[in-house]
């Protein structure tokens, strides 16, 4: 990498840092006004605000993706692998996506037993939940389930819905490279596939790392993004 | 620690009147009434002076002047709050004090932003609940009883608490604090056994080094690093190896990197100068000792040391005139700290000899000694001999 190229980079992420900081505190005072519109009964403009959100947040989660492979790439993420209840992750994800899944009407399941616990990074997981669950938001017809478990010395989650599943071409087996999706015209950027399977090869157990596997079927027969943690 | 979060007294601190707002409303809907507000570092530690919070919620970035690490560090440091205090760290970006090893103090927890009411309460739950699974263990390792705080650790791990590794660790600590490194060694060969856990590992090499098989320690420690760069308590462990191994250029080289991952700790430093002090290396000392007084610009760590240490390398490096300038910013900082003045006062004596300059010299040597007689205290700290 070039100086010049370096000075761009780094204009970049702190521009997008500056962003973040922005979106965040429109998003804090559109959800203060949606719960307001929500205790006078203003459905229309509850249901409305709703969309919004679900924008803001979408923008939220690529500005802190970006910012995070730009960490990556300079070594300066402060990467903490420890111990975590997997019971207590998965509830908190779902508490910050719960007032956008209200407002489709998606009911979400949340499947793990509560002495499951793995090693990873908390927020960097949780960062790809919320992106899988942000798709599938976008493609479930009502339902979305996610899960942890551990099997054979790896930890899978899956966030599962009853859409119609991934386009073939997205599939991606385990090990898969992902460079595919980046479509202008769709909107599909496939930074969401690169940072999730990014963060799943950062998860490493002696000479096994983690992996991101998109499949159909699944328990409700729709998309599947499954992540597997060694 | 209260028994509920709805009992608490809580402190909130954040630089934006939005957000205080928003943080006020949000514990306010959780039921709690004892709620007080500060915008910056300094009135937050007023107000911790002079009550006792069960939880502070404190925003990393506080504008100008000390940030929430800082603020953290002070209370910490005057006792302001103590073990059973819960303090959540709310930011924009996870910053490297706040995770493991990169920082001695840290807090009990962070947020992410974007935060709303139900994650906040989440959090502040089950931390009341993890405070009180400590608490008995702390109570014992406060009056030093650490065979009933292991007795205690093993009781909650039993009770299936949500932070087994965290009970397992305080275990480890205090096995090798009692010096029991057989039960030590077999506590973190059972946590190796699963995973190479970064703390096993370094505590494993501690135990290592307590047997002074230091190639043995070297080794662990390396790994670690290779495995974990960013788990800084095993760079300093291994400069420590590498310094009774006799190789000092080696213990800076990994203090050195180990700056430059985690740049803030002043101990840490501190170990980094006098190292290459005694290595030779002025340069590397110069720049540490400045780091140090910068990062203690508006901490309770403020010391003249680091100015009159800083001065001694300059003079050492042949730039006289930038020592004394060191002194006389030392001089202005420390204005009402007599201490401060002897001290400051001899360093200048020992500059002015080594330019030759004798009068001045014993002029400011008879300053520090009219200083001295004038000062009651116990001790005064010399110029350490090189």
């Amino acid at each position: 990498m070039t100086h010049q190229n370096m000075g761009f980079t780094d204009f970049l992420a702190s521009s997008i840092h500056d962003m973040k900081n922005s979106l965040n505190i429109q998003l804090g005072a559109l959800e203060t006004i949606a719960a307001q519109c929500q205790q006078r009964g203003d459905t229309p403009t509850f249901e409305s605000l709703g969309h919004v959100i679900y924008q803001a947040n979408r923008m939220n989660v690529n500005l802190v993706q970006l910012l995070s492979l730009y960490k990556f790439e300079t070594s300066t993420y402060p990467v903490d692998i420890s111990e975590h209840p997997l019971a207590e992750t998965l509830n908190e994800v779902v508490l910050r996506i719960k007032s956008i899944m209200a407002f489709k009407g998606i009911t979400l399941t949340v499947d793990c037993e509560p002495d499951c616990y793995w090693y990873f990074d908390r927020e960097l997981l949780m960062g790809i939940l919320i992106n899988a669950l942000n798709n599938a938001y976008n493609y479930t017809t009502d339902k979305i389930r996610v899960s942890a478990g551990i099997q054979g010395g790896w930890l899978e989650l899956r966030v599962e819905d009853n859409g119609r599943g991934y386009p073939p071409g997205m599939l991606m087996a385990e090990g898969a490279s992902v460079n595919k999706g980046v479509s202008f015209a769709s909107g599909s950027t496939g930074l969401g596939f690169y940072f999730s399977s990014q963060v799943a090869h950062m998860h490493k157990n002696g000479d096994r790392s983690g992996a991101l596997i998109i499949e159909n079927g699944g328990t409700y027969g729709g998309g599947c993004f499954v992540v597997r943690l060694p | 620690m209260p028994a509920t979060l709805q009992q608490a007294t809580i402190l909130i601190i954040d630089d934006f009147q939005g957000m205080r707002t928003m943080l006020r409303e949000f514990v306010r809907s959780m039921g709690v009434t004892k709620i007080d507000t500060a915008s910056h570092g300094k009135e937050a530690l007023t107000q911790l002076s002079n009550v006792k919070y069960d939880i502070v919620i404190c925003d990393f970035n506080l504008g100008a002047g000390q940030n929430g690490q800082q603020v953290l560090e002070e209370a910490k440091l005057h006792n302001y709050i103590g073990v059973s205090t819960v303090w959540v760290m709310v930011t924009a970006e996870k910053t490297h004090e706040m995770v493991m090893g990169a920082a001695e103090i840290k807090p009990d927890d962070y947020l992410l932003k974007p935060i709303n009411q139900a994650l906040l309460e989440n959090r502040l739950v089950k931390q009341i609940a993890r405070k009180q699974s400590l608490g008995p263990i702390e109570e014992a390792i406060r009056s030093q009883d650490y065979a009933a705080a292991i007795v205690r650790c093993d009781e909650q791990i039993k009770a299936k608490v949500l932070n087994p590794q965290e009970i397992l660790r305080i275990k480890s600590d205090l096995l090798l604090t009692m010096e029991d490194f057989d039960g030590a060694c077999a506590l973190f060969q059972a946590v190796l056994a699963i995973r190479s856990v970064p703390w096993a590992k370094t505590g494993m090499g501690k135990v290592r080094f307590h047997a002074q098989d230091y190639a043995g320690a070297r080794d662990l420690f390396q790994q670690v690093l290779h495995e974990h760069p960013m788990y800084i308590e095993a760079a300093d462990w291994l400069a420590k190896t590498y310094a009774a191994l006799g190789d000092a250029t080696q213990a800076q080289q990994i203090l050195s990197e180990a700056v430059k991952v985690s740049p803030n700790s002043p101990t840490r430093q501190k170990l980094l100068a006098d190292t290459a002090y005694r290595n030779g290396a002025l340069a590397v000392a110069q720049t540490a000792f400045e780091k140090i007084i910068r990062i203690n610009e508006f901490s309770p760590h403020k010391s003249p040391t680091a100015y009159t240490e800083l001065a001694r390398v300059l003079s050492d490096q042949a730039s006289p005139l930038e020592a004394l300038k060191v002194l006389e910013r030392s001089k202005k900082d420390f204005k009402y700290n007599a201490h401060a003045a002897i001290q400051t006062a001899a360093a200048e004596s020992t500059v002015y000899q080594k330019m030759g300059q004798d009068d001045r010299a014993q002029a400011a040597m008879a300053r520090a000694e009219s200083l001295w007689r004038g000062y009651p205290a116990r001790s005064v700290r010399r110029w350490p001999s090189t």
